[in-house]
């Protein structure tokens, strides 16, 4: 595992400045290569590392819980708040450690992953489906370390695997995460997102976290009503599309300048439907089409409340799991 | 510039593979892409663009190596046209004007005369030029001039004659008679049939010297013919002669073109002395040969002038060769007189029955009693030379002894071969100072000795050499006589496996002044099988024809000679040896009075040669004699195919490559060789391509990379806008 600084998936310029819309919290962290995570076969480990590297990299937390339950100690680190400090304990061993407590209530967090078919797309070293797996195991990871309780549910046309929020449901979260895998194409198929999405609202019965993890190629009305399900059962629901650079810019960087100009065939992996088209010729026009999917769906999931993340598979996982949290942290604020 | 294999350019049809080659494209699996959701709506085209050419460099270079390919194996050679600008701007032009026998074929000597008016007629003012005619050999007929009149002269008085084609000398000629000059270009303009036999082996050789250009004009079409090859005469009997004589055809149109009558042979006629004998009698034509005898005639007492002529058709394209002239000597055979010891052999009268070069006359003699022999020697009036043959010298009668001396003294010639009765005392002493060797006691051999030891530089033993007849080492000899006393010219031919002489050969010494005695050959065992089994091996025939030869001193001399060739007069005549001057001068002190078949008279002093350059019969002379000798010449046989060369075939390979023009004297532009005509471009040609297919190589290895460009470290234009909550939002 080698981490790099991070210089790829919009997060920070090429010179290094953060981009737009980067918290600054993230300047100057280091995060981990989603491709490098994904040839590590142990999604157990592969969460941890990002999780525990995530938060060894906050200086100054104001994630953790504050109760008035102990949960811990920890040694204290430059930034901690001094009036944290274990007085008592620095008195019995000469060494300062902070007094960390569990968080107010626990929640229940459930990912939602979507297995379709056009999750199994990857130009580059990195599918989004693989790249899903390890951003759902993360999130499940690090809400564990929360306190909360996680879940699962795997979906493709229907719900595929659900593994109910739970307090030591972790291993079974990355167990069935392990097992799962992206689904095939099927040339019948039309919205597929809200079928499955009701079945997971029906499914929990205590208000809490879900977060969906899906490319969210359907007609922004459709996922809409799909999300209404959720919010309707009273779920929080963030959302994360996840995408891959090359559909982003419609192969601009994969095509060969052949295929580019005078065309080639391509294969739609939801549907199986061959097309046959010049990639150069309707860039402009797909990156327009894309641009409006992404705006429609951010403005309606928005009103609801509804926070939609898009996550490209060159993005590193940490970065996300920092937006999440400030996403997260944001939301709690606005209660 | 020029192609010698111009069907090699249908090679260039190759270029069609890389065409299409790069025009398929290989059907690839689709690629694979998440959704088409927003192309549907975009309407994304499923119509693909014209079909076009991938890599295009690549293609060009491909199909340009294919063109170049195909362009090398055409041959293409590099020459200089005609009026090109050269070194100079005039020229010195040598008209190379073909006047052999086959320029008689109709037609051919007025279109070559108009060529050569056509060629005088595009000399530029300053231009200079020769005229130069040429069969086997060339003569300038004019200087190298700028006069046009007397080169027109000259080429108008160009006519055929009966020699044969050397296209070397005029070449080496024109070589001679255009000098380089500076400033000047030097050009051959080659009229002629271009017969094939014109050039040695068939192939035109670079005979012409560096810097000169040669243009080639032929004249006339290959043409079938008819032609008289050759006669032989043969004995039949001792006094008649038969002709036998030889026609052939050659070139393209076959038998029946020439032929008189399709399916018959042509007529023969003999002629003797200027007169008809009639036809001679002719076998259908086998192999494009036909071969007719004439009816026996009487052997001439005088040389006789002979032609066998042909009656071909009217499509046989040359006449001149239609008749062969020889001359029927008298003494063109050799006159075997048998002195048969032990009663007729077959096998010297078979190995005698065959030859005709020269033919042998054999009669039995008169018997072994020394009168009877004497007279038979002196009433010979057949003017053969006469070698007696003694089969058993011991059996000869008293008497016969003498006779013999006299005869061989007299110039006659002895071949003895020894038998059982051993020599008396009187015999010996009648053949005393006559034989090279005296016979002596028989020895028996068992095992069977054998002749080991044999000069085979010597003219009798010479057809043995090199294991040619080598079944005359392998003869058995179980007796032979030995032969002692060997003679002061005694020469020993031959010996036995035990060093005694088998073959012993001299000449007695001249009895008086003036006189020239014969010779004596002696065979140590017998010509028939009693003592050997020499006469059942094929060895036994050449050995006895050439013991007879020379025992008389035959000197073969043909019948006919062939223009072109040069000739020893006297013996080529067979001009008496000692005329009877009375002034005592020797042949070659002496001059020759010529007659040419053109009626043209030479004179020649004795030591000069005669070169035959007409077809017919020559006749020569001693000064003060009356009595002509005749000799027959008769076209060169060669001159008769008339199978031709191409002009560019001839143009091409008469001229020195240019690399030998390199090292050659300088060309008329007088500082280097001048770009030769013929220059091949073949191996300039394949080098080009050696660097097509590298630049081919480096293209296609060295092309664009076709997979994904790395994104590392970039940030793809726009895409952060798809995403970004600000945009987005």
């Amino acid at each position: 595992m080698s981490p790099r600084l991070a210089a790829s998936g919009g997060a920070a310029s090429p010179g290094g400045a953060p981009a737009a819309g980067v918290p600054r919290a993230a300047a100057g962290a280091r995060f981990l290569d989603p491709e490098a995570l994904a040839r590590i076969a142990n999604l157990s480990l592969v969460a941890r590392t990002v999780v525990q590297g995530f938060i060894s990299g906050l200086h100054r937390s104001t994630f953790l819980g504050r109760s008035i339950d102990f949960a811990e100690h920890r040694p204290y680190l430059p930034g901690d708040d001094i009036r944290r400090l274990d007085w008592r304990l620095f008195a019995r061993s000469d060494r300062f450690h902070i007094k960390e407590f569990e968080a107010d209530t626990n929640a229940n967090f459930l990912t939602v992953l979507d297995l379709s078919a056009s999750m199994d797309f990857g130009r580059r070293g990195i599918t989004k489906w693989e790249y899903a797996r390890i951003l759902a195991a993360v999130l499940a990871a690090f809400s564990r370390r929360q306190r909360d309780r996680v879940g699962l549910a795997t979906f493709d046309r229907t719900v595929e695997a659900f593994v109910p929020p739970s307090a030591k449901g972790l291993e079974t979260v990355l167990q069935s995460l392990a097992a799962a895998g992206p689904g095939t194409a099927d040339p019948a198929l039309e919205a597929r997102l809200e079928r499955p999405l009701a079945e997971v609202a029906a499914a929990l019965g205590r208000r809490g976290l879900v977060a969906v993890i899906s490319d969210f190629y359907e007609p922004p009305p459709a996922v809409v009503r799909a999300f209404d399900r959720l919010l309707g059962a009273g779920q929080e629901v963030i959302a994360f599309c996840v995408l891959d650079p090359a559909e982003l810019d419609l192969l601009e960087t994969d095509a060969s300048p052949d295929h580019d100009d005078s065309g080639a065939r391509f294969r739609d992996l939801e549907t199986g439907e061959v097309l046959e088209f010049a990639p150069g010729r309707v860039r402009e026009a797909y990156r327009e089409a894309m641009r409006s999917h992404l705006k429609a769906l951010r403005s309606e999931l928005g009103s609801r409340g509804v926070d939609l993340l898009v996550v490209d598979t060159a993005t590193p996982l940490d970065f996300v799991l920092f937006r999440y949290l400030s996403e997260r942290e944001s939301r709690r604020r606005k209660r | 510039m020029g192609l010698l294999a111009p069907l090699f350019l249908l090679g260039a049809l190759l270029t069609a593979i890389p065409l299409l080659l790069h025009l398929t494209r290989k059907r690839r699996p689709p690629i694979p892409f998440p959704s088409f959701l927003f192309l549907r709506a975009l309407g994304a085209t499923a119509r693909r663009k014209r079909r076009r050419f991938r890599d295009l460099p690549l293609l060009l270079l491909r199909m340009a190596a294919f063109a170049l390919l195909a362009f090398a194996f055409a041959e293409p050679v590099l020459r200089r046209e005609a009026g090109a600008s050269g070194p100079g701007d005039r020229r010195d032009l040598a008209l190379l004007l073909d006047r052999s026998l086959s320029m008689t074929v109709p037609g051919r000597a007025e279109a070559a005369a108009s060529a050569a008016a056509a060629e005088i007629e595009t000399l530029s003012p300053g231009d200079r030029a020769v005229v130069i005619a040429f069969a086997d050999r060339a003569e300038a007929l004019t200087e190298l001039t700028d006069d046009r009149e007397a080169l027109a002269a000259a080429a108008a008085s160009v006519t055929p004659g009966d020699a044969g084609t050397r296209f070397p000398t005029a070449f080496g000629l024109a070589g001679r008679v255009l000098p380089p000059v500076p400033g000047r270009r030097r050009e051959a303009v080659l009229i002629s049939d271009l017969q094939r036999n014109g050039f040695p082996e068939g192939r035109p050789e670079p005979a012409l010297p560096p810097g000169i250009a040669l243009r080639v004009r032929r004249v006339g079409e290959p043409a079938g013919n008819l032609y008289a090859a050759g006669v032989s005469l043969r004995p039949e009997g001792a006094d008649r002669l038969v002709a036998n004589a030889e026609a052939r055809l050659s070139g393209s149109p076959g038998e029946t073109a020439a032929n008189p009558a399709p399916g018959a042979a042509p007529v023969a006629e003999l002629l003797l002395g200027g007169r008809s004998t009639g036809a001679m009698t002719a076998a259908p034509f086998a192999g494009g040969v036909l071969r007719a005898e004439s009816r026996p005639f009487s052997r001439p007492a005088e040389p006789l002038e002979g032609i066998v002529r042909l009656e071909a058709g009217p499509e046989d394209a040359l006449a001149a060769d239609n008749e062969f002239r020889f001359v029927a000597h008298p003494g063109s055979a050799i006159r075997i007189l048998d002195l048969a010891g032990g009663g007729d052999s077959i096998h010297v009268r078979e190995a005698f029955a065959v030859g005709t070069a020269p033919a042998f006359v054999l009669e039995s003699g008169p018997g072994r009693g020394g009168a009877a022999l004497a007279e038979a020697l002196r009433s010979d009036e057949s003017g053969l030379p006469t070698v007696v043959l003694v089969r058993g010298l011991g059996g000869l009668a008293p008497g016969a002894g003498r006779a013999l001396a006299a005869f061989v003294r007299g110039g006659g010639s002895l071949l003895a071969a020894m038998g059982p009765r051993r020599m008396g005392s009187a015999l010996r002493a009648e053949l005393a100072g006559i034989l090279p060797a005296q016979p002596g006691e028989t020895v028996d051999r068992l095992p069977p000795t054998r002749l080991t030891d044999f000069s085979t530089a010597h003219p009798v033993l010479e057809p043995f050499a090199g294991g040619h007849f080598a079944s005359l080492g392998r003869a058995s000899f179980y007796r032979y006589r030995r032969l002692d006393g060997l003679a002061e010219n005694a020469e020993v031919l031959a010996r036995f496996a035990d060093g005694r002489p088998a073959l012993v050969a001299g000449s007695p010494p001249a009895a008086e002044a003036g006189t020239a005695p014969g010779r004596v050959v002696l065979f140590a065992s017998s010509f028939d099988t009693a003592w050997n089994d020499l006469p059942r091996r094929p060895a036994f025939v050449v050995l006895l024809h050439r013991l007879s030869e020379f025992a008389a001193d035959y000197r073969p001399t043909p019948t006919a000679w062939r223009v072109g060739e040069t000739v020893d007069p006297a013996p080529a005549f067979r001009l008496p040896a000692t005329p009877d001057t009375g002034e005592g001068e020797s042949d070659r002190e002496r001059e020759l009075l010529v007659e040419t078949p053109s009626g043209e008279r030479r004179v020649l002093a004795g030591t000069a040669a005669l070169r035959l350059t007409e077809a017919g019969f020559y006749r020569a002379r001693w000064p003060g004699e009356t009595e002509f000798r005749r000799l027959a010449a008769n076209p060169p046989p060669a001159e008769s195919d008339l199978a031709a060369l191409d002009a560019e075939e001839v143009e091409l390979g008469s001229v020195p490559p240019v690399a030998a023009a390199g090292t050659g004297p300088t060309a008329s532009g007088g500082t280097a060789a001048e770009p030769g005509a013929g220059r091949p471009l073949w191996w300039p040609l394949f080098a080009a391509l050696l660097l097509l297919l590298l630049a081919e190589t480096g293209l296609a290895a060295g092309g664009p990379p076709k997979g994904p460009r790395s994104t590392a470290g970039a940030v793809l234009p726009g895409r952060a806008s798809l995403y970004s909550p600000d945009s987005a939002g």
